[in-house]
């Protein structure tokens, strides 16, 4: 779901400007503080740009994995994965969305220039929230290959619920005078209802990819679930 | 479709600095995005129509550019043109078509051609490179333009290895239209992202090798001429024009 350009008034449109300027600003601060903690903990002096290609190539993937179109009969839908995400880049994720919406916009005119903070801050602030839940469950839960799936189901119907709840808030609220309030109410809440399927679609997406990374490459899950901070 | 189709071409768009322009085009389409009324419409019709034609961009770009946009706007008419409210123009059983919904159709179709259609001259005239200069110079955290130059950079070639995957895949004989072939896309995009995981490692190497990571010196200096500042002007002043008739009428 990316609002295109037109469509929302300016102040909604700079305002979504404003956020994603503090949520990037904020998500900077954290990872180079990252790398001032790892400093201080083992004293060996950590590149802040060691993470940037690895960040920049799962960014890339997820912009393609965004290609990738699911068979739901009749129709096909393509996944959002904002939760995972969250999981697999930590604060990353906030600049890895801010880049492939941008792209999106640019390349694919898939959502708009204007609306760029508004479908960056509908993707980061639910990855975000599920990388903070579930850092904070990997602490309690011992990883397996089970308790990871379980864990991607929840980081991918929590990601994409949120994601959709966010437009719908905007649309609802930002209906256009012109129109009939109460019926384009209804159609917004019948699009939101119709990405119920979807939304169960990239929990499962979730489960298999994390299951299928932990058991061919669990150094992924190791590397990137910040362990190493603990 | 790569950003830098087009760039080689010689335009008057072409030849504007990186800074100025970015700045300048910006400006016009927050403006473009803030008019409603309709008068003004044709002024933004007309600036963008005009703006195209000096970028000397080929009309069958823009065409083959407008596929995918088009639908959005179809889903947003369709919207517009069955819930308005208003004086009916044609009324049959629920369908009330109003004078209200075909002007606010015509503002949203307007707003949003002219916007992709300067999105497309603004990233068709500019180097990607001088995209990324401009970005550095502009104070933005050296973080998010390295990641954005590195994610551009393997975009297409992570697209093409997704492409290879989905034909070795249908000559495996492997039909993708039933979702129980969801595992199938799952191991697509894990192979993709393992494969993605270990060429970062190479690429840190390799950059590192090249000098990647020390204290580095970047020429984002841009020689800013009087040209360059004519432009800027022009797009300001119409913005200007634009936001004061919207305001006072």
């Amino acid at each position: 779901m990316h609002l295109p350009d037109g469509y929302l008034p300016l102040e909604v449109t700079l305002s979504g400007y404003a956020a994603v300027g503090l949520l990037t600003w904020y998500s900077l601060k954290k990872i180079n503080n990252k790398y001032r903690k790892e400093l201080q903990i083992n004293d060996q002096k950590k590149d802040p740009r060691e993470d940037i290609p690895k960040a920049s190539l799962l960014t890339a993937v997820f912009i393609v994995a965004s290609l990738i179109h699911i068979p739901i009969p009749p129709t096909t839908v393509h996944l959002m994965l904002s939760g995972l995400m969250g999981l697999l880049l930590g604060y990353y994720a906030v600049p890895a969305i801010l880049i492939g919406i941008t792209f999106q916009a640019i390349l694919f005119h898939h959502g708009g220039i204007t609306t760029i903070g508004i479908n960056t801050i509908n993707f980061a602030i639910p990855a975000l929230l599920s990388y903070f839940l579930f850092y904070e469950l990997t602490k309690i839960i011992k990883l397996s290959q089970k308790s990871i799936s379980l864990l991607g189901f929840f980081v991918g119907t929590l990601g994409s619920s949120l994601s959709v709840l966010m437009y719908t808030l905007i649309l609802v609220n930002f209906i256009p005078t012109e129109l009939n309030a109460i019926r384009e109410k209804q159609a917004i809440y019948t699009l939101a209802l119709a990405h119920v399927p979807v939304i169960f679609i990239e929990g499962v997406f979730s489960a298999l990819l994390l299951a299928y990374l932990y058991k061919t490459k669990p150094k992924i899950i190791e590397d990137l679930w910040y362990c190493e901070i603990r | 479709m790569k950003l830098d189709d087009l760039t080689a071409l010689n335009s008057p768009i072409h030849r504007w600095e990186p800074k100025t322009k970015l700045i300048g085009f910006f400006i016009l389409i927050f403006t473009i995005s803030f008019i409603d009324q309709i008068v003004l419409l044709p002024v933004a019709v007309i600036v963008t129509g005009v703006l195209f034609l000096l970028s000397k961009i080929p009309f069958k770009y823009l065409l083959a550019r407008m596929r995918l946009p088009i639908y959005f706007l179809l889903v947003i008419g369709i919207m517009l043109i069955l819930f308005s409210e208003g004086s009916s123009i044609f009324a049959l059983g629920p369908i009330n078509i109003t004078k209200e919904g075909i002007e606010a159709l015509l503002v949203i179709s307007v707003r949003f051609f002219s916007i992709i259609i300067l999105v497309i001259i603004l990233f068709g005239t500019t180097q990607f490179t001088m995209l990324i200069r401009a970005l550095r110079s502009f104070g933005i955290s050296t973080i998010l333009v390295d990641m954005t130059m590195f994610t551009y950079r393997y975009l297409f070639e992570i697209v093409d290895q997704l492409e290879n995957m989905r034909v070795a895949m249908k000559l495996r004989g492997f039909n993708g239209r039933k979702l129980k072939n969801i595992s199938v896309y799952v191991s697509l995009l894990g192979t993709i992202f393992i494969r993605s995981y270990e060429q970062s490692a190479s690429v840190y190497n390799a950059m590192i090798i090249r000098g990647y990571g020390e204290k580095t010196y970047y020429n984002n200096h841009f020689k800013i001429r009087f040209y360059d500042i004519a432009w800027l002007m022009c797009m300001i002043v119409i913005s200007l024009i634009l936001i004061l008739e919207q305001i006072l009428f």
